[in-house]
């Protein structure tokens, strides 16, 4: 005879309509499904390209290299003394991991409705194993950064004008700001498109309409002082901030915008979470 | 007396007829107006809408919905081995997916005393680009199986599935009988007290059909609570004692395998 299951083991379904019910306890159950489906991200991504992780790299360095020409040098927009190429870089490293968990999240609903539809596992599971695989590609399109960075500031001239200051030690701090702002934005879109595919167009347009209301291509000095305060409410704003004033000490930092911001992104989080956790429940049948 | 390893309780699901598939904002707005135009019209003349024949047994309490399930009751006692049966969206799917969590109900509760695991289509969840031995690893995560689970097992899938010598290739290059083998493979090793199964015996070969309805006796036989779901006849009466027949969301017969194989028959057979 077989010994009678485990107490914990016992699994009640019903209708359940409380907002704020929430299943931690699953999601740790399936931590060895998230290690996985990193994994597989990594492995299966760049499968099959000739370049392989070096997309990584190239993905960035080519936007550089666009924006420099098309702003550096033709539309000139300030650059605060820093040199084009390492002033769009630093910003896109930040940006292009924003942007890219946004957009993969964003569809993480509809396009793995096929698995949805058979199995069950915590659904949150799949926009979590976004965030971390995109992570090998900010990692080293940091250092793709550093390099770039430590040329300028040693073996140039000009290297002397930029500092380096203490807030570099805030980087882990503004990385966790990024990742939870695209989750808590992305949860909202997928939980969107579920009903209404129209986000699922609306998003791409978003992303890059976005990446211009953030001071991506231009520094934050270059808003006109009574709209300042508006970037408080992009958290995206304040981290591309932060991270140029880190490496090279100039933009501009505010101690209240940035806590506005910290708590924009807190509050993308979290709403986002509750709405993705509402549909999940019965998604499928919509899809 | 030991607790039913599966109760179900008063178990209803109502779906709504207008929102399956592809909707956009226009059409949302455009339902909720018709809605507002048709409750009026509702009122004046007590008429309903169309899609559902009032007197329709499945009708739901608005006029764009039907159960699909309706009020099911059922408890299997553990180390049963449970047949479902019935036609085409008689409702046994949308209760395997309210068992398997994919879905919630509308009403009723199921408990499920064990861990649960279930085995709708086979294959779902492989990666085309992974190699079969990156697949059984993410698979066994997606039905459910920690790290170290599929590791202890992994030498007996590999067994089971008869492709050991294509474990290291990307499963595109697979033909689609290696593939439903080592899906298979390692759905039929999950470590579960109720095993949830739904029509996945029709797989590869007949030498490995037979191996498939022989692990799934072999299943019962550990004392593990199996539901069992499928129009495969043959199978439902070798593998089950007893079966549920569904129709039209509700059941209509629980008991006897070979009582109820005749009623679905007769419940099939054209009316005249």
């Amino acid at each position: 005879m077989k010994s009678h299951p485990k107490k914990e083991y016992e699994i009640v379904i019903q209708p359940n309509s409380s907002w704020l019910y929430f299943d931690w306890k699953g999601l740790l159950e399936y931590r060895d499904l998230l290690v996985l489906l990193v994994r597989r991200d990594f492995l299966a991504r760049y499968k099959q390209t000739l370049l392989g992780p070096a997309w990584f790299i190239l993905q960035p360095l080519l936007t550089t290299v666009i924006f420099t020409v098309i702003f550096g040098k033709g539309v000139k927009i300030s650059t605060e003394g820093i040199p084009p190429y390492l002033f769009y870089f630093c910003a896109l490293v930040p940006w292009s991991y924003f942007s890219q968990c946004l957009s993969a999240i964003s569809l993480s609903l509809t396009g793995n409705a096929n698995l949805f539809r058979k199995v069950y596992f915590p659904r949150l599971i799949i926009p979590l194993s976004i965030i971390l695989s995109n992570l090998m590609a900010f990692l080293l399109q940091l250092f793709t950064f550093l390099g770039f960075y430590f040329y300028f500031k040693f073996f140039t001239p000009q290297g002397a004008q930029i500092h380096p200051t203490a807030a570099l030690f805030f980087l882990p701090l503004l990385l966790l700001q990024t990742a939870a702002t695209s989750l808590g934005v992305g949860l909202w879109v997928a939980a969107l498109t579920v009903k209404y595919r129209d986000f699922q167009h609306l998003v791409t347009f978003a992303v890059q309409l976005w990446m211009y209301l953030t001071p991506v291509i231009y520094p934050a000095s270059v808003i006109p002082e009574r709209w300042r305060f508006l970037i408080a409410f992009n958290p995206m704003a304040g981290v591309v901030e932060c991270h140029r004033y880190a490496f090279f000490g100039t933009g501009m930092i505010e101690s209240a915008y940035l806590s506005i911001s910290a708590f924009t992104a807190l509050f993308f989080l979290l709403t986002g979470l509750l709405i993705f956790n509402k549909v999940q429940r019965t998604f499928v049948d919509t899809l | 007396m030991a607790m039913p390893a599966i109760e179900v309780e008063g178990l209803s699901k109502l779906y709504h007829l207008g929102t399956i598939g592809r909707t956009s904002i226009l059409d949302a707005f455009e339902r909720w107006r018709r809605q507002r135009l048709g409750k009026e019209v509702l009122g004046k003349i007590g008429a309903k809408q169309p899609g559902l024949a009032p007197d329709d047994p499945q009708a739901g309490p608005e006029p764009d919905t039907f159960w699909a399930l309706k009020d099911i009751s059922f408890s299997v006692v553990q180390g049963e081995v449970l047949g479902v049966i019935g036609g085409n969206g008689a409702g046994k799917s949308t209760l395997f997916k309210i068992l398997s969590k994919i879905t919630e109900p509308t009403a009723g509760r199921a408990v499920l005393r064990g861990r649960a695991a279930s085995l709708l289509e086979v294959g779902t969840g492989f990666h085309p680009d992974l190699t079969g031995r990156e697949n059984i690893y993410l698979n066994g995560a997606i039905l459910g199986m920690r790290q170290r689970e599929i590791e202890g097992k992994f030498e007996e899938i590999v067994a089971f599935s008869e492709i050991k010598k294509f474990i290291d290739t990307s499963v595109k290059y697979y033909s689609s009988g290696m593939y439903l083998k080592l899906a298979f493979a390692v759905a039929a090793h999950l470590e579960s007290h109720i095993l949830l199964i739904d029509e996945v015996l029709a797989v590869g070969d007949m030498a490995f059909q037979k191996k498939c309805v022989e692990k799934m006796n072999d299943v019962a036989s550990q004392g593990r609570t199996v539901l069992f779901i499928s129009h495969n006849l043959e199978a439902i009466g070798s593998l089950t004692t007893r079966s549920l027949v569904f129709d039209k969301g509700r059941v209509v017969f629980d008991g006897g395998t070979s009582i109820a194989l005749q009623r679905y028959q007769k419940l099939m057979s054209p009316k005249k």
